[in-house]
């Protein structure tokens, strides 16, 4: 299914950067660009990642406990 | 993708431009590069806890091991979205100094960090939509990074 897989990333890839020429053509305010750069600041796979991990620490806790 | 060779066009527009519009096109060219890095993010960010939740149940060690790649590629995103953040910064020392040179070296220094994402996406097999050959566009030493030289 690897190949399912990467049909997947490729589409939501283009999916992505389709809504990025969307986004491209509209006038910037300095509102937009402030939510830019928060979004760089704070980016969600560093989210993602510490949610992982505090869910697997809990797993771990749990399983020690047991 | 198209999108990245139009934002990079974009990039090295503003760094051959001149006049008083090339702030304004660095600024344009900025925003929707930093667009294209936060659809990046919100993609791995999905691909992530896909992973993270498929691996939940393996042992400490395997998951480590499946799971490492993954945060490689996570911190080195962070990085470069980070160096992206410091290049739309310093477009400000541009605009009252009248000196882009130190926007273009943070540029190239971001270009660094893009090169670690890329290989990091490689290791995974992931088609990320970024670009591969910035660093090939500039022109060499006006451009180096100073922290890459440093630690060469």
């Amino acid at each position: 299914m690897n190949w399912l897989r990467r049909i997947g990333d490729v589409a939501s890839g283009a999916l992505a950067l389709g809504r990025v020429v969307v986004d491209a053509l509209k006038p910037r305010s300095a509102e937009d660009r402030a939510e830019l750069e928060e979004r760089l600041a704070n980016p969600r796979s560093t989210d993602a990642q510490e949610k992982a991990r505090a869910r697997r620490a809990r797993r771990s806790d749990e399983d020690d406990t047991r | 993708m198209p999108m990245v060779p139009l934002c990079f066009g974009l990039l090295l527009f503003l760094i051959s431009g001149c006049g008083a519009s090339a702030i304004d096109d660095a600024q344009a060219a900025l925003d929707t590069t930093s667009r294209v890095m936060i659809a990046a993010d919100d993609f791995v960010a999905v691909r992530y806890t896909t992973e993270a939740e498929r691996s939940e149940a393996l042992p400490h060690a395997e998951y480590e091991a499946r799971m490492g790649p993954w945060d490689t590629l996570v911190d080195a995103l962070r990085t470069s979205m980070a160096a992206l953040l410091a290049v739309r910064l310093v477009l400000s020392t541009w605009e009252e100094t009248g000196d882009d040179a130190p926007f273009l070296r943070q540029v190239a220094c971001w270009a660094r960090t893009l090169e670690a994402v890329r290989l990091a996406a490689r290791t995974l097999d992931l088609e990320l939509p970024l670009p591969s050959d910035i660093e090939a566009l500039l022109p060499v030493g006006r451009f180096a990074c100073p922290d890459a030289r440093a630690t060469q």
